[in-house]
C-alpha cells in the first residue's frame, strides 16, 4: 500500500480506508525502524472485542516487546497468519506484506481524528 | 565523566553518525546499538570479523612496589599466578560474598597492572578498590582517555595480522602484547565478549578514530553494535553485570567458582564464598529453550511444570538466539529447581509459555 492512502496513530500505527466496515492496522516505516529485527507477533486469536487503546497484539524485536493497540473500539477480526513464520515482514514491508490485522470499528467517527500522511511526517519530525 | 543529565559521547561518536549508526543512551553514555541490524551484525561477527566500540568500558592502572600483593587482596581470582604479559578474568566481591563487578586484569609486571570494569561500574569499582588497597601501590582511573575497540570473529586475527602486518597468531588467549601504532604504544589482547576469536584494542581517543575509520574500511571488517554485543555474549554464556550478576549474588551462586582462587591466599568474601561451596550455593544459573513461542525478558518468572505454582527462577537474560534460530533465556534457578530436560513454563505477560532446560553454553565455537 502506498502510505499516502494511509493515516496514522501517535503510536505510529497505520490504518488503511475503511472497506466493507473493515480497516486493515499496521506499523509505520518508523517504528519498524525503531523496534529493529522484529523475531515474533504475539497475536491475539481473533475474534474479540477491543477498546480503544486495548493492546491488540505484541511485536517482540530482539532488543525489546512492543505492544501495538487498537486505534478504536471495535471487532478483532483477522490477523495476518503469513507472520507466524515471517515476522521479519514486518520490517521488510510494514505497509504491505507487513500488515497486522483487521478491525471492525464500532465506530466509524474515528478515521476523521488520524493524522494523514504529510501530517504524520511533521509529528515525526517535532 | 558522567553526570546525572548529560550524556557522554565516546571520541567515535562521530564516526558512529556517519555509519549510520542507531545511537541509543547506555548507563550515560551514547553509544551505537545497531548499523545494519542486530540479527546481520550478530551473523556476520559469527562467520567472519567485526569491530566494536567498547570504549564506555573503565581502565585503571595499579602501580607499585606491593600491587600484586594488594590486588590478590581484593579479587577473587589468583593474580600471583599471572605471567607478564598475561590477562586473567575475575569477580570482585564484597565481603559478603556478593558481586561489586566482574572485570579483567592485566599484568605488565608486578609493579603495573590494568584493571578493566564494567562501564557503569566505574565510579563504584575505583572507591570500592581504592579503599581496600594496601600498601605501597596507587590506583588511578584512566577511563577518560583511554578507548576501547573490540575486533571479534573468526577472520579477526588474520584481518588484524594483516593490517598491522605483524604475525598476532603467537598472541595466545588471554594474552596481550604492546605494538606501534601512529608510532605509539597500544595494548593488544586475544580477549573478547563474543564467544568468537579474536582481540580487544586499547589506545588513545586519537588513534581509536583512525584505527577504526581503517578497520571499517577493510572488506571482510563490519562495525558492529551493542544489540549484537549483547547477543552474541549472551549464547555464549558470558555473564553479564547488571543481568546475571549483580551485588545480591556471589560468583559460586552464578557459575564463576572456577574464577575464584579458594585454595589460594585470602581475598574479600572468600569465608563466604567458600562456606556458599562447602554447604552448596543455593542458586544456579540454569538455560532453558523456548517451546512454546515468545521472548522471555530479564525479570520474568519461571515455574515448575508439574508442580503447580512453584517458582523456580527468573529470567536475568533472554533472547531469540540468531546463530541457533531457536529462543532462550538463561535463569537465576534455584539450585534443585531441575536437571537439563525438565519442563518449566516462563510467564510472560500474564500467560504461561512452555520451555525446557538446556546445556549451557547455548553456542560453542568450534576449535
Amino acid at each position: 500500500m502506498d502510505p499516502k492512502d494511509l493515516k496514522f496513530t501517535k503510536d505510529h500505527e497505520w490504518v488503511s480506508k475503511i472497506v466493507d466496515g473493515v480497516v486493515r492496522v499496521g506499523i509505520s516505516e518508523h517504528a519498524q525502524e525503531e523496534l529493529g529485527d522484529i523475531v515474533f507477533v504475539d497475536f491475539t486469536e481473533p475474534t474479540v472485542e477491543l477498546d480503544q487503546g486495548e493492546a491488540a497484539l505484541t511485536i517482540e524485536s530482539v532488543k525489546a516487546a512492543s505492544d501495538v493497540y487498537a486505534p478504536c473500539k471495535g471487532v478483532l477480526c483477522k490477523i495476518n497468519e503469513a507472520l507466524t513464520d515471517e515476522s521479519g515482514l514486518v520490517n521488510e514491508s510494514p505497509y504491505g506484506d507487513g500488515w497486522l490485522f483487521e478491525l471492525k470499528p464500532e465506530d466509524e467517527a474515528f478515521y476523521a481524528e488520524l493524522m494523514d500522511y504529510d501530517a504524520y511526517q511533521d509529528f515525526l519530525s517535532e | 565523566m558522567s553526570s546525572a543529565t548529560e550524556s557522554v559521547k565516546t571520541a567515535l561518536y562521530e564516526v558512529h553518525q556517519e555509519l549510520g549508526a542507531k545511537l541509543i543512551d547506555f548507563h550515560g553514555w551514547i553509544m551505537p546499538v545497531q548499523f545494519e541490524g542486530i540479527i546481520k551484525e550478530h551473523e556476520h561477527v559469527r562467520n567472519s570479523v567485526g569491530v566494536f566500540d567498547v570504549s564506555h568500558m573503565g581502565e585503571f592502572y595499579l602501580i607499585g612496589e606491593d600491587a600484586q600483593s594488594a590486588l590478590q587482596k581484593i579479587v577473587a581470582n589468583n593474580v600471583s599466578r599471572l605471567e607478564d604479559g598475561q590477562c586473567l578474568y575475575s569477580p570482585l566481591c564484597y565481603d559478603n560474598g556478593t558481586m561489586v563487578d566482574d572485570l579483567l586484569v592485566y599484568r605488565f609486571n608486578s609493579k603495573k597492572y590494568m584493571i578493566v570494569v564494567n562501564a557503569s561500574n566505574i565510579q563504584k569499582d575505583f572507591d570500592w578498590m581504592s579503599s581496600k588497597l594496601s600498601g605501597d601501590c596507587k590506583l588511578t582511573n584512566h577511563s577518560d582517555e583511554i578507548s576501547l575497540l573490540a575486533v571479534q570473529g573468526p577472520k579477526a586475527q588474520a584481518a588484524l595480522s594483516s593490517f598491522f602486518n605483524k604475525d598476532l597468531s603467537t598472541v595466545a588467549t588471554y594474552r596481550f602484547t604492546e605494538i606501534k601504532y601512529n608510532n605509539k604504544d597500544i595494548i593488544v589482547s586475544r580477549t573478547g565478549y563474543t564467544g568468537e576469536d579474536g582481540f580487544e584494542i586499547y589506545l588513545s581517543d586519537d588513534d581509536a578514530i583512525t584505527l577504526y575509520r581503517e578497520l571499517v574500511a577493510i572488506d571482510d571488517v563490519k562495525p558492529i553494535g551493542l544489540g549484537a554485543r549483547d547477543t552474541l555474549r549472551f549464547e555464549a554464556k558470558l555473564p553479564l553485570y547488571g543481568n546475571e550478576l549483580n551485588d545480591q549474588v556471589t560468583p559460586i551462586e552464578t557459575g564463576l567458582k572456577r574464577f575464584c582462587d579458594m585454595d589460594g591466599d585470602d581475598f574479600i568474601g572468600k569465608d563466604v564464598l567458600a562456606k556458599q561451596i562447602e554447604q552448596k550455593p543455593s542458586k544456579k544459573i540454569s538455560g532453558i529453550e523456548m517451546l512454546d513461542r515468545g521472548i522471555p525478558r530479564t525479570g520474568y518468572p519461571v515455574f515448575d511444570a508439574e508442580v503447580e505454582g512453584k517458582q523456580i527462577g527468573i529470567v536475568t537474560s533472554g533472547s531469540h538466539c540468531p546463530t541457533l534460530e531457536k529462543t532462550c533465556a538463561l535463569i537465576l534457578m534455584d539450585r534443585l529447581g531441575g536437571k537439563i530436560g525438565k519442563q518449566v513454563w516462563v510467564e510472560i505477560r500474564s500467560k504461561r509459555k512452555s520451555a525446557k532446560i538446556i546445556k549451557t553454553p547455548f553456542y560453542k565455537r568450534e576449535q
